[in-house]
């Protein structure tokens, strides 16, 4: 919880310090050009060599077709243009994209149950699209009436939603801690689900599938995957900057919130189902990726402060540079076999994030206000 | 009354440290005769078994066991099953199977009160996941204890050992089980009939370029696929093939999607199953076409080549012999015309 409720608007960042606003944009410009680089390195490596020269060639004659028909010769195989064009760089993009939403929904999710521990796992919305999945994967896409795993997993992401507003709201209110309560009751419910699911189908292959799929993975991008998330998270990160004053407001409490005039049953509403579409948008492409999106929102306040103008941003780039990290690990350390996302977060993030916790004060560290 | 004593003697029993086998009732009379050969004792996964008589009341885990023992003509030594539905039965085995009570309806053992209560002289599986006891199961231990000894073919006994399986171990779990059976002509003929399909194999391909073989249980990336270790791996060697992951470490595991894009292979195997109840898993057809698109510019791709390999054969059993003539045939089809 949070050290203190009641802080002046200028403690809890409603109003910007002027001591940093100095180092916000060069910041934002190093947290970018960190994206462009671990996008870089994640196109140039990976299970079979792909030359840099030749990594990069594919890469431009794609994007720019008319650059290389002056005589220069295209000096890669088909199969080096298929893993660099259709396997990495889908899958590079794909890893900012969910590293990025994954960190923000976290970002707004602490501040709207104004709880340090919350996560986009919290509320039951990623088990809702785990069950949604473990059903396609162990009874096969007909046992969903043909759904593809994706799409079964955002209707078990939705089922969920629906279930935790049903359980948390009464006459249209949300209250913070029946929201956790709900969703926390909610994800024991679904994870028995799918763990009943997998008892029952008893094969191990499945097994290890299912187990693949909750602890996330990056493998199957492909472009016609990223157009969704990407539009979904776009929209969501300009209306959530938009909203950063009432954010801000909620973050500090509720009756800041309301004294500052923010309808704050409804702003949480929207907020709920905001950061439900996305979690299930991208737990539906990526699986269960865990720990990105407690700890990158810590680290962002660790070095911006709580105002969610500076917050969110520095959220979203953190968590795709984190994320792009860690799975450019987790292809490559034990190539060609991969490993889940969540052991290389958990792997990478913690001693991070614990260096990090060592370094600031601790209150700041676990306060989201 | 007498599975509850048996259960009885068996709960009893896991709590205290290793005891001999209890007595059953209704055997002694038949058995009550020393049989020339025995006791016997062998080695399984580093323990050893010992029979004073053959076993009369067994019970099968996942089916390359009671094929083995089918092929073995020791059929009527069954007294249960598991399920099998996931693909066809070996020529002329159906009907043995329908004849022998089904105790589980899921390929594999059933929980371990009904397991331990089945009252079982002996338990032929060929994993160990029938006997962990965080999924309900009864363990080696507590059935060794209730008198049922455990065999694992193909030494399964851990995932180290899955990746050292060779060929040589099914004649080994087939000698093992003519001893434990008093039967050892006939594991001796199987083994000889084994060896000779083998052989003929063997010559047929000789002189052959091996052919490129991907084995995969599909997967959109990482691809579910086998490396280069266990039996999978052997069989496409011994059938004329060499393997496009043999230096994945590995026997059923996760590839990344470029490194199957890599691999080239010019032909693929792909693991043929239903689970559940028989209802389908991603077809065969479906795991191909999903190989077929990570390898696109791969020769398997452009002639579409695959066979469908029930994945029975991918396990320890004699089958893995019968489905490494299959894979030759369909690899090198000019070496098996006449």
């Amino acid at each position: 919880m949070t050290t203190t409720t009641r802080q002046s608007p200028v403690q809890t960042g409603l109003v910007p310090k002027k001591r940093r606003a100095s180092g916000f944009p060069l910041l934002i410009a190093a947290l970018a050009a960190a994206v462009v680089a671990s996008t870089w390195l994640a196109v140039s490596i990976g299970a079979v060599h792909v030359a840099l020269p030749q990594a990069w060639g594919i890469v431009a004659d794609r994007l720019l077709p008319g650059f290389l028909t002056d005589g220069t010769p295209r000096t890669w195989t088909p199969v080096q243009e298929q893993i660099v064009w259709e396997f990495r760089l889908p899958r590079a993009l794909l890893a900012l994209l969910v590293g990025a939403g994954l960190a923000v929904v976290g970002a707004v999710l602490q501040a709207l149950v104004r709880n340090p521990l919350a996560d986009p796992f919290l509320l039951g919305i990623s088990s809702g699209a785990s069950f949604g999945a473990v059903l396609v994967l162990v009874l096969g896409a007909s046992a969903l009436g043909g759904l593809s795993l994706s799409a079964a997993a955002f209707a078990g992401s939705l089922l969920s939603l629906a279930l935790v507003y049903t359980l948390a709201q009464r006459s249209g209110r949300l209250s913070p801690s029946r929201l956790v309560l709900a969703g926390v009751a909610l994800a024991y419910l679904f994870q028995a689900a799918y763990s009943f699911v997998l008892q029952l189908a008893q094969s191990g292959r499945a097994a290890q599938q299912v187990l693949f799929w909750l602890m996330g993975s990056l493998g199957g991008a492909r472009w016609h995957m990223l157009p969704l998330p990407a539009v979904v998270l776009a929209a969501g990160v300009t209306y959530l900057l938009l909203q950063h004053r009432p954010l801000n407001a909620l973050a500090a409490g509720e009756e800041t919130a309301v004294s500052l005039g923010v309808n704050v049953h409804r702003f949480r509403l929207t907020l709920f189902v905001l950061t439900s579409l996305l979690v299930g948008v991208l737990v539906a492409t990526s699986g269960a990726i865990a720990f990105v999106g407690l700890i990158v929102p810590h680290a962002a306040r660790l070095l911006v402060g709580a105002d969610h103008r500076r917050v969110l941003p520095v959220s979203a780039l953190l968590g795709a540079v984190f994320l792009q990290l860690v799975d450019i690990a987790a292809r490559t350390v034990n190539a060609p076999q991969e490993l889940a996302l969540s052991i290389v977060t958990a792997l990478f993030g913690v001693p991070f994030f614990l260096w990090l916790l060592r370094r600031r004060s601790v209150d700041r560290a676990v306060s989201v206000t | 009354m007498r599975r509850l004593l048996v259960l009885a003697v068996a709960l009893t029993l896991t709590a205290c440290s290793p005891a001999p086998a209890p007595q059953k009732a209704g055997q002694e009379v038949e058995q009550a005769l020393p049989q020339a050969g025995f006791p016997v004792t062998v080695e399984n996964c580093g323990r050893e078994l010992t029979f004073d008589r053959p076993p009369a009341k067994v019970v099968t885990g996942y089916h390359p066991a009671l094929e083995t023992l089918l092929a073995l003509g020791l059929g009527d030594r069954i007294a249960g099953r598991t399920n099998f539905s996931e693909s066809p039965f070996l020529p002329g085995q159906q009907e043995g199977y329908a004849t022998i009570p089904e105790i589980s309806d899921t390929i594999m053992l059933p929980q371990k009160e009904v397991m331990l209560s089945q009252g079982a002289d002996f338990v032929l599986d060929n994993a160990m996941a029938s006997f962990d006891a965080a999924g309900g199961y009864a363990t080696v231990q507590e059935l060794d204890a209730a008198g049922s000894p455990v065999y694992i073919l193909g030494g399964w006994c851990s995932p180290e050992e899955v990746l050292e399986f060779t060929i040589d171990d099914t004649y080994a779990d087939l000698r093992n089980l003519g001893a434990i059976f008093g039967v050892p002509d006939r594991a001796d003929a199987l083994i000889g009939e084994l060896q000779g399909r083998l052989a003929d194999v063997t010559k047929r391909v000789a002189d052959r370029s091996p052919v490129k073989v991907l084995a995969t249980d599909g997967g959109r990336g990482p691809v579910n696929a086998y490396g280069g270790s266990g039996v999978t791996h052997q069989m496409i060697t011994a059938a004329g093939g060499t393997n496009v992951l043999a230096d994945v470490k590995g026997d059923y595991t996760e590839v990344s999607a470029e490194k199957v894009s890599a691999a080239q292979p010019e032909a693929i195997l792909i693991s043929d199953y239903a689970t559940l109840r028989g209802e389908d898993m991603p077809s065969s057809p479906a795991k191909a076409a999903e190989a077929f698109a990570i390898a696109r510019n791969s020769p398997a791709a452009k002639e579409q080549r695959y066979l469908a390999l029930p994945v029975a054969a991918q396990h320890p059993g004699y089958r893995n012999i019968l489905a490494i003539a299959d894979i030759a045939r369909f690899l090198h089809p000019d070496a098996f015309t006449p």
